[in-house]
């Protein structure tokens, strides 16, 4: 239920001195729910507990809410009290009895009385509770509506400090994160339960009536593994008459007010007054509807007090009374007057759907801001509001471009370009056009000549710098990684911190390919600072920094480095997700990945393949797919990675298509074709030779002999050389050892390899050192290292590679074997591992037997010793 | 995850309570800010430490394990 702490109080505050506790709690908080778990809890633990029944109905009937906890007395309450008290005022005789009759329950074992709802209670029944509470006769669980007035004997339990008062609060993100996941049994996308708790406001009654809306109409369904809730929340009838109970009677006044909040919110407080019927935004703010966030005391905002007031008002706006009230919210606006982008961007939403007149450079201001906000959708409808305006054109150019229209692009720009009559705008119309021709549809002759063209008419040095590295980003897009790359490098030290922040990309990648790692993560750490102080004037370079980061990270084998990044730019919660929360997802997953846990790694991958279908300017959600697809394949989930495999749309890069080939020989391999899958891995190593690209050639040759092309060791063993970075000299050094079949050598590369945190490498290491021990005749040490190899593969998730399904791994020691040995070797005692393992101590000391003979060891010290070497 | 994070992660109330606790405000001062019946804060300053210490502690768990 994700409420242990308050449990953990309730049972603290039960088990204590005072009368019981009373639960308070907006509508929909949870609290029956909360009582009942507490209740069923007390009475497992022993406890008698008696549920009085406290509802609108009952509270006509004078104690007629304990009419219920009678009716299983022997003689009744009816015959025992000199009154017949369920048709009678109460009096002090009939309360007398009443009391009497539950005193007498009481005898038997400790009492809780338990009454959800207790403000509706009667006064007679309110009063019983009060006695029972100051006579210490029984113990009291009630719950209360915080904003309902509930009769004085039940406030006086908690004002007079008989009962302690808790008040239990809403669901946090991490809590309605959770219980989504367990009420759908999986795992629930974060971007989906984020948009949910903030829906619901963690109010546990709507979150349930949103997920059942949801489901019926097939808008929460599970993609690619994880459950993903398609916003906006579709309102089901329950749920809006739920709403409307909450909403109350409105004036029709206040109705306009809430509505015109509902369409604008948040809203200053003088733009709400300004568009509002007089008078009615204080009367909504006295009756609780909206609320006034703190911070700007001048001018507060305003929201409504559940988001779902919203959504219920929105629905039931017609189509002209909507155009009007946006039309009032602009003319408020309007009237307190623009002060931020933000202003603008509404203006131009309101003023659009309201059919208003607005000024160009407003409009052109808006699409702007939507552009730099990623939504390109709303950027092209407000751009093309403005066109044939030039700025709206570049806007407009550039909307299209994220929207892979290139082409559409292109002819927007061009004819704009040409009539540039300044500098800035021939620079700016020139940089726009080289994006669009990112798409492969276009011509990169025709996208270098008019970088050529451009530049001849450019006076200062910093556009030309802007020029080139447009020119660059688009060739290194397009895969000319060499001529990309060696435009970039010098632009890393211009003046222009556009041109800085455009070429960190290319010149990263290039670097990559040409085995000079460490090169790029050095170019990326320089980059990273400059990017996020710049942040206002560049808003896409963070993402693109780090994205270039991340890669050189993996590529290096840093994957500590790679965490550590990770976590110092994950998005603050309450934070909008956007590219960089796909990005931290998307290394999370590849790194954990690398590492060797392939379960643990689709999470992340699910999180930043959906993150990335929102919003994905640059082809990030294609990797993760692959990364996905490779995942899966490595679990032996073959549909699964064969449906992430699919997803992945038609390559329009270079890097796209190498990803794809890579998974597809991967996922190829997991169906049992690994010797076709190997020589399709050495394929893509000749191409990445021919491409001049010794990283690419190396992993490429690397994945081939880890699939059994053994001719490609020599490969990978020569290109060592080429390359920088701990994770290609591993690979060069396994592939060196595996040449010389070196048993000694290999244990070694099985260290190198779990040192870098690369466990399931390190566990195919460990094989191939226990093959060569095997082959020159050391059983012992062969054994040693196939026990080393079961061991490091136990942390890696059950993933399948060819040479871990050499059977080695198994043939020494088996899982319970294993499990014996790790405990006995941290010093437990037989008995301790028996009782944790549930299994006779016989059995421990039988299994241990076996477990000294197969790693010829003589006892727990040697095992020990052992155990530790095989970790390091 | 560090101590703002996690506080960060808590549900509104109690981040703000914890937040009026760094800052040294008692708790009937708690209550007056938050506007709400002074009897009510003790338990909910509780679970709000309570919360944020399991946050903690989850937090420093290492990944994965």
């Amino acid at each position: 239920m994700g409420r242990d702490e308050e449990l953990a109080l309730a049972r603290d505050v039960l088990a204590g001195a005072s009368a019981g506790i009373v639960v308070s709690g907006a509508p929909g908080v949870g609290k029956t729910r909360f009582g009942d778990e507490l209740l069923a809890e007390q009475a497992e633990a022993g406890v008698q507990v008696v549920r009085m029944l406290a509802t609108r109905a009952a509270a006509t009937i004078p104690l007629g809410a304990a009419a219920t906890v009678f009716a299983d007395i022997p003689g009744g309450l009816v015959q025992t009290g000199p009154v017949p008290i369920v048709t009678a005022e109460p009096d002090a005789v009939s309360l007398n009895a009443a009391q009497e009759a539950i005193v007498q329950r009481a005898a038997a074992a400790p009492l809780l009385v338990g009454i959800d709802d207790a403000h509706l209670l009667d006064d007679a029944t309110a009063q019983l509770v009060y006695h029972l509470a100051r006579s210490g006769q029984a113990r009291l669980l009630l719950t209360i509506r915080r904003t309902d007035a509930a009769p004085a004997a039940v406030e006086a339990l908690s004002s007079e400090g008989l009962c302690t008062r808790f008040d239990l609060q809403p669901l946090s993100r991490d809590e309605v994160h959770d219980l989504l996941t367990r009420a759908l049994g999986g795992q629930v996308e974060q971007h989906s339960a984020e948009l949910l708790w903030h829906v619901s406001a963690g109010n546990v009654l709507f979150l349930r009536e949103l997920v059942r809306d949801a489901q019926e109409r097939g808008l929460l369904t599970r993609h690619h593994g994880a459950w993903t809730w398609q916003s906006p929340p579709v309102l089901g009838a329950r749920l809006q008459e739920l709403l409307d109970t909450r909403l109350g009677q409105l004036s029709d006044l206040e109705r306009e007010g809430l509505a015109l909040l509902a369409l604008g919110e948040p809203l200053p407080r003088s733009v709400l007054v300004a568009a509002a019927p007089p008078d009615s935004v204080d009367q909504l703010i006295d009756r609780g509807l909206v609320t006034e966030e703190p911070g700007s005391p001048a001018d507060p905002t305003l929201r409504l007090s559940h988001p779902l007031y919203a959504e219920s008002l929105r629905g039931r706006l017609g189509p002209l009374e909507t155009t009007d009230l946006y039309g009032r919210l602009a003319d408020g606006l309007l009237a307190r007057g623009l002060t931020s982008s933000d202003d603008k961007l509404r203006l131009a939403v309101w003023s659009t759907t309201a059919g208003r007149p607005l000024d160009t450079g407003v409009g052109v201001a808006a699409a702007r801001e939507a552009l730099e906000r990623g939504d390109a959708t709303l950027a092209e409808r407000l751009a093309r509001r403005e066109y044939p305006d030039p700025e709206a054109a570049l806007v407009l150019g550039e909307a299209l471009t994220a929207l892979r229209r290139g082409e559409e692009a292109e002819s927007v720009l061009a004819p704009m370009a040409a009539a540039a009559t300044d500098d800035r705008s021939a620079v700016a119309f020139a940089v726009a056009r080289l994006a669009a021709h990112r798409s492969p549809k276009m011509s990169l002759g025709t996208a270098r000549q008019l970088a050529a063209e451009a530049g001849g008419r450019i006076r200062r040095k910093r556009d030309r710098h802007l020029l080139e590295a447009a020119l660059a980003d688009t060739l290194g897009y397009r895969g000319r990684i060499p001529e990309a790359g060696e435009l970039a490098l010098p632009l890393l030290e211009s003046s222009e911190p556009k041109a800085r922040a455009m070429a960190v990309g290319p010149a990263a990648k290039w670097l990559i390919h040409a085995g000079r790692s460490e090169d790029a993560v050095a170019v990326g750490r320089r980059a990273l600072t400059d990017a996020f102080a710049r942040a206002a004037e560049t808003p896409w370079a963070p993402a693109v920094v780090v994205g270039n980061l991340g890669v050189a990270l993996l590529a290096t084998g840093r994957l500590d480095e790679l965490a550590e990044l990770c976590t110092a730019i994950d998005t603050p919660p309450g934070a909008r997700p956007g590219r960089i929360q796909g990005l931290v997802a998307l290394l999370r997953g590849a790194g954990t990945l690398i590492g060797g846990q392939p379960a643990s790694a689709r999470g992340p991958l699910r999180e930043a393949v959906l993150a990335f279908e929102r919003a994905d300017a640059i082809g990030h959600r294609s990797w993760a797919l692959s990364l996905l697809a490779e995942a899966e394949a490595m679990l032996g989930q073959l549909p699964a990675a064969e449906q992430a495999l699919a997803a992945i749309p038609s390559p329009n890069s270079t890097h796209v298509a190498y990803d794809r080939r890579r998974t597809e020989l991967l996922v190829t391999a997991a169906a049992g074709e690994v010797g076709r899958a190997a020589r399709q891995a050495s394929e893509l190593a000749d191409e990445a030779r021919d491409a001049r690209s010794p990283f690419f050639e190396l992993t490429s040759a690397y994945t081939a002999m880890r699939l059994g092309a053994s001719e490609e060791a020599r490969r990978v063993a020569a290109l060592g050389a080429s390359c920088q970075g701990a994770l290609t000299a591993a690979f060069a050094e396994h592939a060196a050892a595996f040449l010389h079949d070196d048993g000694d050598r290999l244990d070694r590369v099985a260290t190198r390899f779990h040192r870098l945190g690369l466990r399931l490498l390190a566990a195919e290491a460990a094989v191939h050192a226990s093959l060569a021990y095997r082959r020159a005749g050391l059983s012992a040490r062969a054994r040693a290292a196939s026990t080393r190899a079961a061991m490091l593969h136990t942390s890696c998730e059950g993933a399948r590679t060819p040479i871990v399904a050499q059977g080695t791994i198994t043939a020494d020691l088996t899982r319970r074997e294993r499990e014996v040995a790790l405990l006995a070797a941290q010093g437990m005692t037989s008995r301790r591992i028996a009782a944790k393992l549930g299994v006779s101590v016989r059995t421990v000391d039988n299994q241990l037997g076996r477990v000294y003979t197969k790693l010829g060891v003589a006892g727990r010290r040697e095992l020990a010793a052992v155990v530790d070497r095989l970790a390091r | 995850m560090d101590r703002a994070e996690a506080i960060g992660r808590l549900p509104t109330t109690y981040a703000a309570i914890i937040s009026l606790l760094d800052e040294g405000v008692d708790e009937p001062g708690i209550a007056q800010r938050l506007g709400v019946d002074v009897a009510t804060i003790g338990p909910l300053v509780t679970v709000a430490r309570a919360k944020l210490a399991r946050l903690l502690a989850d937090g420093s768990k290492p990944s994965g394990s």
